[in-house]
C-alpha cells in the first residue's frame, strides 16, 4: 500500500517552497522595475517611487532571507532523521543543531531531545523533550513519546514506557512497533495470553524482522508449536542487524526454552 | 436588497457562483455534520490548477522582467504603477481560483464521504457485466501480450494524462480565448462532478486489486516505469473506477478540440484509443469503466453547454458593449 501521508506530507512541502521562492521572485521583479522607474525618473514622483523601490527590495531581501533558512533549516532536518532512523545518533544531533541554527522549532528541538536520550545524556535529552512539548502547549509528538518509550524499555523502567508507547500508537506510523514493544513486555511478564490478544491482528502476516521473529516464535512455543517456533527463530540468526530491541539476552532464553 | 443580491448573483460568472456555493455548502455541513473532517488538497488539484498557475506566474513574471517602461508607464503615480503591476497576476488568480476551489470542494465531499454513501465495493458487479461482455475479464484476456516495452509504453500514455488537460487548459488561456478556456474548465468539473457522484455510488477498487490473487503474469515494467506507475497510484484518491476519467477527461478534450482546433481532433481519438488500451492493459478498470466514460463525457459536454447557454451572467458576458449616445455623452 503507498504511503499516503508521505504523499501529503511531500505535497504540501512543494508547494510551501514554491509559494515562498515564487513570492521571493515576485518582489524581485518589483524591486528592479521599481529601481529602473526611479533611474530614468526626475519629476515628482520621484520620492515616493525611491521609497518604494526601496521598500520592495527590503521585502524581497527579507522574504529571501527567511526562506533560505527555513529551507536549509528543514534539509538539514531531513538529513538528521536520515543520520537518526541509520541508528547514528551523534551525527543526528549534530545535524539537528545546525538545523536548529537556521531554524528553530519545537519539532526540532524535540528531535535533538530524542537523540541526547540515545546519546547517554537522559536529563539534557528529556528537558529539551519538556520544552518542546511546553512550545506546543504541552503536546509531543508521536515520534518523541515513541523513541522516548523506547529509552525507557531500554532501561527497564515499563512503567514510564507503557504510558508513552500508548499514547504513541494514536499514531499509525508507530502502531506496529508499539505492538511488538508492548507485546515483548507482555511475554517478559509471562502473560501470553495478553500477548496473544495484542498480536491478534498480526498473526498471519509474514515475519520480516527479530523482533516479530521473537514474538511470533515466543506464543508458538506457547501454543506447543515448538518446529514452527524453530522455524521462525531460524530464520533470523542474528538480531543486531535490524536493530532488534527484544535484545541478544531474550534470544537466547527463548532458544534454549526452543531446544529443551 | 435581496432582489440587488439576486441580481448581483446572475450577473457573476457561473463558476464564481459554483464555487461560492458549493464551497459555502461544504463549510456547513463541515460546522454542522460529523461526516466531513477532513480537507486536503488532492493530485487533480496540484497538477490541474496550480501546476498552470505557477506556470503563469513565472510567465508573467518574467514578461515584467523583461518589459521596458513606456514614457505613459514612468508618467503614472506610484500607487497606479503599482497596481498596474500586480493587475495580470491578479487576473491570472481571478480566472483560475474559482477552478481550484471547485476541484477541491469537489474532491473533499468525494474523500468524507467515500464508502459512507454505499459500503459495499462493486468490483464483483463490474467484473460480472465484463464476463458477461467478453467472456472473461480484460486483463485475463490482454495477459498473453504483456511484454516489457508495451508496459512500458502503455504506463506513459497513462501517465501523459495528467498534462493533457492542464497543457490544452494553458494552451486555450495563452492564446487568449478565454471562451474555450472557461467552457472545457467548466466542462471538466462537471465531468467530475458527475464521476465523484458515481463513485460514491458505485465504489470499486479495480481489477488490478480485486483479481490480485488471480493474474498469472506481472506486468513487467522497466523502473523508470515502475516509479511512474507508483506516482499513479499514490496520487489516486481510491475506489475511482466506475466512469474512467483517464478516458473521459481525453475523450472531454477531444470534443472541445473538435469546437476550436479541428485539425487536433484526430490525434485526440487516437490518444484516447490508447488511453482505452492502457487502462485495461494495466488493470486499473474494467471495460465497463471504459464505455461508461463515453457516455459520461459528452453528457458533461451537453450538461456544461446547457448550463453556460442558460446563465444570465455568460448571457451579460457575450453580449457586444451598448454603442454611446453622443449627445448625452457630451
Amino acid at each position: 500500500m503507498p504511503d499516503i501521508g508521505n504523499y501529503t506530507e511531500t505535497t504540501e512541502l512543494v508547494l510551501g517552497e514554491a509559494g515562498k521562492y515564487f513570492t521571493v521572485l515576485l518582489f524581485s521583479v518589483l524591486a528592479i522595475r521599481l529601481w529602473r522607474r526611479v533611474s530614468g525618473n526626475f519629476g515628482a514622483n520621484r520620492t515616493k517611487d525611491l521609497l518604494s523601490a526601496a521598500l520592495a527590495t527590503l521585502m524581497a531581501c527579507g522574504i529571501g532571507y527567511f526562506s533560505v533558512c527555513r529551507s536549509l533549516g528543514k534539509l538539514y532536518s531531513h538529513y538528521a532523521m536520515n543520520a537518526f532512523r541509520q541508528n547514528r545518533p551523534l551525527q543526528a544531533l549534530a545535524l539537528f543543531e545546525i538545523s536548529s541554527k537556521y531554524r528553530k522549532s519545537a519539532d526540532t528541538l524535540g528531535q535533538e531531545g530524542v537523540c541526547l536520550l540515545f546519546l547517554g545524556a537522559p536529563d539534557q535529552g528529556r528537558f529539551a523533550i519538556e520544552k518542546a512539548g511546553t512550545l506546543r502547549k504541552g503536546k509531543n509528538t508521536s515520534f518523541e513519546q515513541y523513541y522516548e518509550g523506547v529509552y525507557y524499555f531500554t532501561q527497564g523502567q515499563k512503567s514510564n514506557s507503557v504510558p508513552l508507547l500508548n499514547a504513541a500508537s494514536a499514531d499509525p506510523v508507530y502502531l506496529w512497533d508499539v505492538s511488538k514493544l508492548l507485546a515483548i513486555m507482555l511475554l517478559d511478564e509471562n502473560r501470553v495470553a495478553d500477548a496473544m490478544h495484542w498480536m491478534k491482528p498480526y498473526m498471519q502476516a509474514e515475519v520480516t524482522d527479530s523482533d516479530q521473529a521473537y514474538i511470533m516464535a515466543s506464543l508458538k512455543l506457547a501454543e506447543g508449536k515448538k518446529p514452527e517456533a524453530q522455524a521462525i527463530m531460524d530464520k533470523f540468526p542474528t538480531q543486531e542487524e535490524d536493530g532488534s530491541l527484544a535484545g541478544k539476552a531474550r534470544f537466547e532464553k527463548l532458544r534454549a526454552q526452543i531446544n529443551r | 436588497m435581496l432582489r440587488n443580491f439576486t441580481r448581483f448573483v446572475l450577473h457573476c460568472r457561473l463558476e464564481d457562483v459554483m464555487a461560492a456555493g458549493v464551497s459555502m455548502l461544504l463549510l456547513v455541513f463541515f460546522l454542522t455534520t460529523r461526516l466531513f473532517v477532513s480537507f486536503q488538497l488532492q493530485g487533480h488539484d496540484f497538477i490541474f490548477i496550480l501546476l498552470p498557475v505557477g506556470i503563469l506566474g513565472i510567465k508573467c513574471l518574467l514578461e515584467m522582467l523583461l518589459a521596458s517602461d513606456s514614457k505613459t508607464g514612468n508618467n503614472l503615480d506610484t500607487g497606479k504603477y503599482l497596481v498596474a503591476f500586480f493587475k495580470p497576476l491578479v487576473k491570472i488568480v481571478r480566472d483560475w481560483f474559482p477552478f481550484l476551489l471547485l476541484s477541491a470542494c469537489y474532491y473533499a465531499l468525494y474523500t468524507n464521504l467515500m464508502l459512507r454513501v454505499n459500503p459495499h465495493t462493486a468490483d464483483a458487479f463490474l467484473s460480472k457485466i465484463d464476463a458477461s461482455l467478453l467472456g472473461n475479464q480484460a486483463s485475463f484476456l490482454l495477459q498473453p501480450w504483456i511484454n516489457p516495452w508495451t508496459t512500458d509504453f502503455l504506463s506513459l500514455v497513462y501517465f501523459s494524462y495528467v498534462f493533457t488537460l492542464p497543457g490544452v487548459a494553458l494552451y486555450f488561456y495563452l492564446a487568449k480565448e478565454a471562451k474555450a478556456f472557461r467552457r472545457i474548465m467548466m466542462g471538466y468539473l462537471t465531468l467530475m462532478l458527475m464521476a465523484i457522484i458515481s463513485y460514491l455510488l458505485v465504489p470499486a477498487i479495480g481489477p488490478d486489486e480485486f483479481f490480485a490473487d488471480q493474474y498469472t503474469s506481472d506486468l513487467n515494467g522497466h523502473q523508470v516505469i515502475r516509479g511512474v506507475d507508483y506516482i499513479m497510484r499514490v496520487g489516486r484518491v481510491g475506489y475511482d473506477c466506475f466512469p474512467s476519467l483517464h478516458v473521459g477527461i481525453p475523450l472531454l478534450l477531444s470534443l472541445y478540440l473538435f469546437s476550436y482546433r479541428k485539425k487536433a481532433f484526430m490525434p485526440a481519438l487516437v490518444y484516447v484509443a490508447l488511453m482505452c488500451c492502457a487502462t485495461l492493459y494495466l488493470r486499473y478498470h474494467y471495460l465497463v469503466d471504459v464505455i461508461a466514460s463515453f457516455a459520461y463525457a459528452p453528457a458533461a459536454y451537453r450538461l456544461n453547454d446547457f448550463l453556460l447557454g442558460r446563465w444570465p451572467g455568460e448571457k451579460i458576458q457575450m453580449q457586444p458593449p451598448k454603442p454611446i449616445d453622443i449627445k448625452t455623452a457630451t
